[in-house]
């Protein structure tokens, strides 16, 4: 009872705590905007002068500022007045900072915060006048840097984080370094996005602007999606090939501006093959632009900005016009989900009446994975014990998660399914209401592990949050990115009213929450039961036999299925059953159909399905449609959310006694079979599905208009078509039902450098199936197929666009098909086949090319493929590895034709290596002697090169003729560097 | 390249034994008989490849069976010497040239020798070759004569990067005989005395 008490009053004053950092998942925005310092008298430029070190302009900007609406905040990274000794005493550099507090009034009084960040002007003055002078705002809680207080922090706002980096140590007046540690430490969060400022720039052509070395390193390790600077007093947007990060230079304040640095030959240009300035604005005289940026997460989890430049930038009253608006779409995201952890008696004390022992395996699987939030599909317990103490053990088992800033999103199953049960539900998992994470009371500590310690904040994710009225925080959705999650409760309300099943009320407020989700968006709906489960009889609708009581229980479900499908549901994801299972469900009336997975066990308990007899009397059978089983297996499972694609990744491990054993003592190999990967599928919003039973074709087509329709941009018009193949899988259930493949695709906008959009394709490898080979051996109890990643053949072709390819590039043998790679290049499809043999052909398929065979039919702008793997493919050259240090180039002398005007030769590739190295081959021309061109080759990205379609074993030669135009009759040199095109 | 109607070659090897990181000659006789009394021009040159190690051919011992030179030759690169004395070149610039005018009779002969660095002391490391090329061509310059080569050459010999040799005469002649062969040396020294005679008769 004091137990009881104490978390009670624990969990109430964290209530209140969370009303204040509830979520919202509706777009918000921010400003960016720094160097608001005026010129020096000696610059000669009276209209940036001003005695008291702040830019004319800058008042006038932020006049502009306050009048943006819907502001959250402005990030403000440095230089607000001249400044640096001995031009400014600390004294006047109060004074200038006070009148820049009073310039930037209107946009505070407006109730819009601002964040500020040192410059270098700045910093040249004492650190303890900026900290008097200048307040970090308190609507988020402020992490500060203990080296750096004032001067360097982080806060969280809308589950998105700000690190604000100052770069002058010591008051330095140049930048030369910044905190790494805790940048690293605030970077390693869980956040939705992240964004950074400071500033002076990590790229820009000027590099003697850049701040300190090692920070860009930083941002694009810790998944940085902006970095904000000024210094460089322009509009510069700004990315480097191998970072995965843009920067906008926003120095725009008002400060006196030049020219930015652009091209060979401007002040101070250092040329950076790598960088590129997408897009700037700013310079001196007319040039000059004064403005912010306002940025905007969208409720997709997209990021949108544009610069906003004041109009008339001497008038206190100016308009500003849009400038650059641009997208960064969402990145990839991950959710985990996980079943049933329910264990009884446990005479090994490592899962007392919750399977903690399984949870503590499962929650570093979810950290590995680095998901958002993991959602558990019920039967947390075995009981919920004297005064609910088991739900308190796995609430407080979720610790690892919330430490790792990961949220955890459970629902109730029928072992906690008291009125008492629902009630401490609420109470110890309040995110489910409020999307406030780390409120558990952490109180728990008679197990075996001890406290867990909690070492995070509370943080929030998603938003959007609904209930049901009656079972508030039980039955509930929230919105993530551009997915909204529904968790379904079916057991006793908190009132202690009779609820068993789903009723004509719980099926309308489904309805609701899905028919107002955002057009093109996902959604996924949880229960702990399903819509037909294996071992059970009992559903959603009915506790005995989906199909006794029809005249209640069909109705419900049809309307339940057609609110799911006609909302886009493509999964429905439960437990209870304890075993690993997916099927498609069709409703009663045959209008619906939704795909039903069953979660694989996280507990001591792997049922079996009905035997034979009882299954074949089962009148509901036949509205299953069985794709994959895998019995006796601890799982979980990885949904990657990219845009409309979604992966799901399902992770198994064998449960250490093949059968449902029932087993207490917990004999699960954690330490000698890691969870491995036992099959992936996934579906996309804008493609298509097809049911391929076994021995049936994979024929399809498909294309990019569906996307387009949806409103997705950036396509350039793509078609793909399975050509030919078929499922040839004989695999079965449990049951002998022979198992079925659902075929999806996706499309997403080309890359850049791409010839075609990208399709990805899901579903095509053998399901999980029941392995019967081994039934004579008195041992056996249960296997399951060995999964593989490799698919049935099947040939694939998609067109492409010839803007800007050669007809050489064309027969290289180089460009085509591609796939991606492990680690993300775009190479061979066939290179990916398990066996066959790559061979390149000019022209259409035709039935006889064997597995490897690759292609290119000019005539129909088609590339295609016979492959045996799924994945994304996409038209473009394929990626390149460099095997110079594997091969030997020389070649001949080069003979003049008079007849030909040319210069002839041959050049010799041989293998030097130990492995035979598979072609096509690439030999590039670097450094060409200037003014000879190389007749017989193709130059693509700069450099001429030479193709090879030979494969050589150690030793082995090949050559090729050499052909140059050489009209100066210059000296032929160049530095042969080799690469497989694969 | 060329007809074995028209261009007979042997080769001396005038290292005894191994062919590899030596001096190389080769005997070259060629039939011209069917452009007799033709004006034209023949063509040689030694040029190096992508960093090629230092190495030059001899182009000596020239004869003929009733043509006759014409003019002074036109020289490019590295070229040393004149008809019907000994020519020497260099493979020091892209493109070294010996172009001689030449009143065609019923045949010539010279020998090459390829020499040098590159053949007594290969380094191992250079990346290319160099290329001895031979061609004949009608008076405008540009036309080939007595070879299918587009390029021009009726013979070419190159030495590799090892510091051995190889010879071609084009791909309707006999296989390209190699340095050991004693038997084609004697057919060598058989054609160079025989064309001697007929030479020495005129």
């Amino acid at each position: 009872m004091t137990r009881f008490r104490r978390i009670t009053t624990f969990t109430m004053l964290l209530f209140a705590l969370a009303v204040a950092a509830t979520a919202s998942a509706t777009p918000w925005k921010f400003a960016v905007l720094c160097d608001s310092r005026s010129s020096y008298a000696t610059d000669n430029l009276p209209a940036y002068y001003d005695a008291n070190g702040i830019s004319p302009y800058f008042q006038n900007i932020a006049s502009a500022l306050s009048k943006e609406t819907g502001l959250d905040f402005v990030l403000y990274p440095g230089d607000l007045a001249r400044g640096k000794k001995p031009a400014m005493d600390d004294a006047q550099f109060a004074t200038a900072l006070d009148l820049w507090n009073l310039q930037m009034k209107p946009v505070t009084d407006a109730g819009i915060p601002v964040y500020l960040i040192r410059g270098n002007h700045d910093a040249g003055n004492l650190a303890a006048t900026w900290n008097s002078h200048i307040t970090i705002p308190v609507v988020n809680p402020v992490i500060q840097d203990a080296t750096q207080t004032g001067l360097t922090y982080s806060f969280t706002h809308k589950g998105s984080l700000f690190v604000g980096l100052d770069e002058y140590p010591a008051g330095a007046a140049g930048a030369t370094g910044y905190d790494s540690v805790f940048l690293k430490a605030q970077l390693a969060k869980q956040a939705q996005h992240k964004f950074v400022f400071a500033h002076q720039p990590v790229w820009n052509y000027k590099t003697s602007e850049l701040g300190p070395t090692g920070l860009a390193n930083d941002l694009n390790n810790g998944g940085t999606d902006l970095y904000f600077s000024g210094h460089v007093h322009s509009y510069q947007r700004i990315s480097e090939k191998g970072y995965n990060f843009q920067e906008m230079i926003i120095g725009t304040g008002g400060a006196p501006q030049d020219n930015p640095t652009l091209v060979a030959g401007d002040p101070g240009y250092v040329a950076d093959p790598n960088l590129k300035v997408m897009n700037y604005a700013g310079g001196s005289g007319s040039n000059a632009r004064f403005g912010y940026a306002v940025i905007t997460v969208n409720d997709d989890g997209s990021i949108s900005s544009e610069m906003k430049f004041l109009d008339t930038p001497a008038s206190l009253a100016s308009t500003v016009s849009n400038y650059d608006s641009f997208i960064i779409p969402a990145k990839p995201w991950k959710f985990g989900v996980m079943s049933d952890t329910q264990w009884p008696t446990s005479p090994d004390g490592k899962n007392p009446n919750v399977a903690v022992n399984v949870i503590r395996h499962l929650n570093p699987e979810f950290i590995k994975h680095g998901v958002k939030f993991v959602v558990q599909v019920g039967d947390l317990t075995d009981t919920v014990g004297t005064a609910n103490i088991n739900l308190d053990v796995r609430a407080t088992f979720a610790q690892d998660l919330y430490n790792a800033g990961i949220g955890f999103y459970p629902l109730r199953g029928n072992h906690e399914s008291s009125a008492a049960g629902a009630v401490r539900f609420q109470q110890i998992f309040p995110q489910t209401q409020t999307g406030v994470n780390n409120q558990t009371p952490n109180l728990v500590s008679s197990t075996m592990y001890g406290p867990q310690a909690n070492t995070n904040s509370t943080f929030s994710v998603g938003g959007n949050y609904a209930t049901e009225t009656g079972l508030e925080g039980l039955t509930y959705s929230f919105d993530y990115n551009n997915t909204r999650f529904l968790f379904l409760d079916q057991f006793t309300l908190p009132s202690n009213t009779a609820h068993a099943n789903l009723t004509s009320t719980d099926v309308a407020w489904v309805g609701g929450r899905l028919s107002t989700k955002p057009a093109n968006s996902h959604a996924f709906v949880f229960g702990h039961k399903g819509l037909i489960t294996e071992n059970h009889n009992d559903i959603l609708f009915n506790s005995t036999n989906p199909d006794t009581a029809t005249a209640t229980t069909w109705p419900l479900t049809n309307t339940f299925m057609s609110h799911l499908q006609n909302n886009g549901v493509r999964y429905y994801m439960g437990g209870h059953d304890h075993m690993h299972n997916r099927a498609i469900v069709t409703s009663p009336d045959g209008l619906s159909k939704v795909q039903n997975i069953i979660g694989a066990s996280d507990s001591y308990k792997f049922y079996i399905p009905p035997t034979m007899t009882t299954f074949n009397a089962q009148t509901w059978r036949p509205r299953e449609t069985p794709i994959a089983q895998e019995l006796f297996a601890v799982g979980y499972y990885i949904y990657t959310v990219d845009g409309a694609k979604v992966t799901v990744d399902h992770y198994a491990m064998p449960n250490g006694c093949n059968g449902d054993c029932d087993q207490t003592i917990d004999v699960i190999p954690y330490d000698t079979v890691p969870f491995t990967k036992h099959e992936t599928y996934g579906y996309s919003l804008n493609g298509k599905e097809i049911i391929v039973p076994q021995a049936g074709s994979y024929a399809l087509t498909d294309t990019t208009a569906k996307a387009v329709a949806n409103g997705e941009s950036g396509y350039i018009g793509t078609t793909a078509a399975i050509l030919n193949g078929s499922n040839s899988s004989t695999g079965k259930d449990y049951n002998n039902r022979a198992l079925t493949k659902t075929v999806n695709t996706g499309w997403t906008p080309a890359e850049n450098g791409l010839s075609s959009d990208t399709l990805s394709l899901w579903g095509m490898t053998n399901s999980l199936a029941t392995d019967f080979s081994d039934l004579s051996n008195p041992n056996y109890h249960y296997k399951y197929v060995v999964p593989s990643e490799q698919t049935d053949q099947f040939v694939l072709s998609m067109t492409y666009n010839s803007n800007n390819l050669t007809a050489a590039q064309l027969q290289s043998g180089e460009f085509g098909l591609a796939t991606r790679s492990d680690d993300g290049r775009w190479i061979n499809a066939a290179a990916k086949n398990t066996g066959g043999a790559i061979h390149f052909v000019q022209g259409p398929w035709n039935a006889g090319y064997t597995l490897g065979t690759y292609g290119i039919d000019t005539a129909t702008h088609t590339a295609w493929a016979v492959v045996n793997h799924a994945g994304d493919f996409a038209v473009t050259p394929f990626a390149l590895t460099d095997i110079s240090s594997s091969v030997k180039v020389t070649t001949s002398g080069f003979l003049y034709s008079r007849a030909t005007n040319k210069f002839t030769g041959t050049l010799t590739i041989k293998n030097s290596g130990a492995a035979t190295l598979t072609g096509p081959f690439a030999v590039w021309f670097n450094n060409l002697t200037a003014g000879v061109s190389l007749d017989n080759g193709i130059i693509y990205n700069g450099y001429p090169h030479l193709d090879l379609s030979a494969s050589l074993a150690p030793g082995q030669t090949a050559a090729v003729p050499l052909t140059f135009t050489n009209p100066a009759k210059a000296l032929i040199t160049f530095t042969p560097v080799t690469y497989q095109a694969q | 390249m060329n007809s074995i109607k028209y261009l007979i070659f042997a080769l001396i090897l005038l290292a005894a034994g191994s062919a590899f990181a030596t001096p190389m000659m080769y005997e070259v006789y060629v039939n011209t008989a069917g452009i007799s009394g033709q004006s034209g021009y023949l063509d040689f040159q030694f040029n190096p490849g992508n960093n090629a190690q230092a190495a030059f051919a001899e182009v000596m011992n020239f004869s003929h069976d009733g043509g006759s030179l014409a003019g002074s030759p036109f020289t490019t690169g590295s070229v040393n010497g004149n008809f019907p004395g000994a020519v020497t070149i260099s493979n020091t610039t892209a493109w070294n040239d010996y172009f001689q005018g030449f009143t065609f009779g019923n045949g010539l002969h010279f020998s090459v020798l390829l020499d040098g660095p590159a053949l007594t002391s290969p380094n191992g490391t250079a990346g290319s070759g160099s290329d001895f090329g031979f061609g004949m061509f009608a008076a405008d310059q540009v036309t080939p004569l007595l070879t299918n080569d587009p390029n021009g050459f009726a013979m070419t010999a190159k030495v590799t990067t090892f510091g051995t040799t190889a010879a071609d005469y084009g791909q309707s002649t006999s296989p390209v005989p190699e340095p050991s062969t004693f038997a084609l040396l004697g057919l060598g020294l058989a054609g160079a005395a025989l064309l001697r005679k007929k030479s020495n008769s005129l």
